[in-house]
């Protein structure tokens, strides 16, 4: 168990010092590398909520590709996104709506940390 | 104020710049009254100089950009003597640049190649010009007049001596970008399926090779100059290259060069027509707004591999940078974009 408020807790809450007490105090010609600052906060605070998902990635890859040989969890996810993207290259996948919908969705679930705003577009 | 290494390297080199910028304008002295670094040059270093020229034809106060490569120099881009012949070209060519001066190529001065530049007047910052009330004037005019800057720079056509050394693609442009951006990939050891899947679409449905043209690359809101009332200068020439003249459309369209303005399809300055109709004023050839849509795709899949560069930068420790850090996360949403045009329907057409 780790202590509490949680890092993601303390991320926003340091976020939200930054940018309401913080940035009006700042020269102008700060201003931007302090929004930077909050952007880069935000991104975290958002990765460390939602987890990794690895399990589902491998699945999904899996389920795709057949099984992953390697047994460590790293070194299969790898392996697999590796495949996957020399089959692509070769035309092995061409137009392939499941593809589409698998690649479609891990890219929704990594904008969603980066970009939440973008998602909706 | 802390004095960055930049800063104290452009110190000690005062007196050898005093003494070539007097020369160069034919002057009896120059003395470098001021020099403040222009942020946003991720490859070169750019200072804007203030400079008292004692006699010669430049006579009195001067206001003027130094532009010299980065301490640590990207190798994709072309050299500052390079992009100096390139913008005397386009300003033959009747392009709004900023008049280029001189190239000092003597390394003697400045430990490295440069030139100067007269000082355009304006911002070219993204995110304020496509504000509502924003620089720039009246927006349907400022993207007809980027469209005729386009066709102008267009006209200028290979082989021309004074620029031999642009890159000439491999054949088909789009082919030839495409593997570019495969070994950029593996190079930097990134198995992108998303990536991969929208470079396949673009090998599928690449355009058969067509003229060649001077292309900007980089001809884009943020990349050129504005004051109040329009243009004033067209920037960032370091990326040119022989190419297909649509290309440099879709890069300027590109949804993702409208800073959050994606109802504004020119640029996030203004709906797509008057830039094709400035274009087609000043151009011979139409528009093809199916090429243009093409190379939109090719611009998110550039843009994408240079945000990997970019963030490899900063992660591979040489550079550590916030803005670099950032670039990189910005692919997520690059590859979402470049799903969505892409879908499985779009391979049908094809």
């Amino acid at each position: 168990m780790r202590d509490q408020p949680s890092g993601a807790n303390l991320l926003r809450q340091a976020r939200a010092v930054l940018l309401e007490d913080l940035l009006g105090a700042l020269p102008e010609g700060k201003r931007y590398e302090a929004l930077m600052v909050a952007n880069a906060m935000a991104i975290v605070a958002r990765e460390l909520e939602a987890g990794e998902g690895r399990a589902e990635e491998r699945a999904a890859l899996e389920n795709l590709l057949g099984a992953a040989d390697e047994a460590d969890e790293t070194a299969a996810l790898k392996a697999l996104v590796q495949r996957l993207a020399r089959e692509i290259r070769t035309g092995r996948h061409d137009g392939s709506a499941v593809l589409h919908a698998l690649l479609s969705r891990d890219a929704a679930r990594r904008l969603a940390v980066s970009n939440p705003k973008r998602l909706d577009r | 104020m802390s004095v960055t290494p930049a800063e104290r390297r452009l110190a000690e080199s005062k007196p050898a710049l005093q003494a070539f910028l007097a020369q160069a304008a034919g002057a009896g002295g120059a003395s470098l009254d001021d020099a403040r670094p222009l942020s946003g040059g991720a490859i070169q270093e750019n200072w804007l100089i203030d400079v008292s020229f004692a006699g010669g034809p430049m006579a009195g106060r001067q206001e003027l950009v130094l532009r010299s490569d980065a301490h640590s120099g990207v190798a994709v881009s072309l050299s500052r003597s390079q992009e100096f012949r390139l913008l005397c070209a386009a300003r033959a060519a009747g392009v709004t640049v900023p008049e280029p001066l001189w190239l000092c190529a003597d390394q003697s001065v400045l430990g490295r190649p440069f030139y100067v530049m007269r000082r355009v007047a304006g911002t070219a910052v993204g995110r304020h010009i496509v504000k509502d009330g924003g620089p720039g004037g009246d927006k349907t005019a400022l993207a007809q007049r980027l469209g005729e800057e386009l066709a102008k720079i267009h006209k200028i056509t290979p082989p021309n001596r004074d620029l031999d050394f642009l890159e000439m693609p491999d054949g088909s442009p789009a082919l030839s970008a495409i593997g570019h951006y495969r070994a950029h990939l593996d190079a930097l050891g990134q198995a992108r399926p998303a990536l991969e899947w929208a470079l396949r679409w673009c090998e599928l449905n690449a355009p058969p090779a067509g003229e060649l043209v001077l292309v900007h690359q980089d001809f884009r809101t943020g990349n050129y100059m504005v004051d109040e009332r329009g243009l004033t200068g067209v920037l960032d020439w370091e990326f040119c290259a022989w190419g297909e003249p649509m290309s440099d459309l879709g890069w300027f369209c590109a949804k993702c060069w409208r800073f959050g303005r994606d109802d504004r399809e020119a640029g996030g300055i203004a709906p797509r027509e008057p830039f094709y109709q400035g274009y087609e004023r000043v151009s011979d050839r139409q528009v093809d707004p199916g090429a243009v849509a093409y190379w939109e795709v090719m611009a998110h899949l550039r843009w994408a591999v240079i945000a990997l560069q970019q963030g490899e930068r900063h992660i591979s420790g040489g550079e550590p940078s916030l803005e670099l850090a950032l670039t990189g996360r910005r692919v997520a949403e690059l590859e979402h974009e470049l799903l969505g045009m892409t879908g499985p329907a779009r391979w049908r057409e094809a």
